[in-house]
């Protein structure tokens, strides 16, 4: 039978998926018998929770989003479309397929 | 069956088919905007929770994509794209840690964790059980700063974990570590977190 420390520590390193099913039974057992280390589990699903709200509340206005990936758009189809007609932004490196005859 | 996992995670889609692993290579416009598009609000988010604050979230998130689309050539399609964009951010809010002096603190939270133990292992102090919405509460007031004091790369496996609910294999992949690693990182900072909201006298 893992004493405490063990399973405080299979807990909080989400090692418990990967033990063996013996292991997990007898994790299992323990936890059925210890209101201490239940607790322990509780209070870090409840830190998981948490941060999971806060990171929710963190995210930008809607406006500032919009905003934000245009600019990256713009940018990333600046870097892909070196090719285009207008040919202003000619690619340093060219093609890979374009190999030089020589 | 539908997958039934914590958080669901890989995710796999047709922007993790070999067509579009070779439309990526190619740089093809449309592929680069649909990748944009569909993981933008994740990076975001993630750089937040990282620690970041919010504008330069948005200018790590801007570079990591500036990177995807330079090195897309190199894309193999070996991992998910999702795993291979959050490869790039991780390096990305490594280094921007790194530039605010936030990296690499001190970390003593096994000696901590250790003290909590008899020499049997049972508890010393030990925790009570949950059972108030008040704990949830405080909690969420708690934890910001809590997390500010963390290390980067704890930081980043807690955020990847809890908040974008991946699996494991994958965050190993991104963080470039072990499970064993993994199951390091994740079990000092959720200590950490519980011994600073503690110690600001959150207690259930």
């Amino acid at each position: 039978m893992p004493n405490c420390k063990e399973v405080a520590r299979l807990i909080a390193s989400d090692e418990l998926a990967a033990a063996a099913w013996s292991d997990r039974a007898l994790v299992r057992l323990h936890l059925l018998m210890c209101r201490h280390c239940r607790g322990y589990a509780a209070q870090l699903r409840a830190i998981g929770a948490a941060a999971r709200d806060q990171a929710d509340l963190g995210v930008v206005d809607r406006a500032a989003f919009e905003q934000l990936q245009s600019s990256i758009l713009e940018r990333c189809i600046d870097a892909s479309d070196v090719n285009v007609e207008d040919g202003r932004d000619r690619d340093p490196e060219p093609p890979a397929e374009q190999t030089d005859p020589r | 069956m539908a997958d039934t996992t914590v958080g669901g995670a890989a995710s796999a889609t047709y922007v993790d088919t070999p067509d579009f692993a070779e439309r990526i290579r190619k740089r093809d416009a449309q592929a680069l905007e649909e990748v944009v598009r569909r993981y933008l609000p994740q990076i975001l988010r993630a750089a937040r929770g990282a620690g970041l604050a919010p504008q330069l979230s948005e200018d790590v998130a801007q570079d990591t994509f500036v990177t995807f689309v330079e090195t897309a050539p190199r894309f193999e399609g070996r991992s998910h794209v999702r795993t291979w964009l959050f490869g790039i951010l991780y390096k990305k809010i490594a280094a921007a840690r790194r530039n605010l002096g936030r990296d690499n603190e001190m970390d003593d939270i096994e000696a901590v964790f250790d003290q909590r133990f008899d020499e049997t292992g049972s508890w010393t102090r030990p925790p009570r059980p949950v059972d108030s919405e008040v704990y949830d509460s405080e909690v969420r007031q708690g934890i910001d700063g809590c997390l500010d004091r963390v290390p980067t790369n704890q930081r980043m496996a807690f955020v990847l974990r809890e908040i974008e609910g991946m699996d494991t294999k994958e965050i190993c992949k991104i963080l470039e570590i072990t499970s064993t690693n993994l199951g390091v990182l994740l079990h000092r900072v959720r200590n950490r977190l519980r011994e600073c909201l503690e110690a600001k006298g959150i207690e259930p």
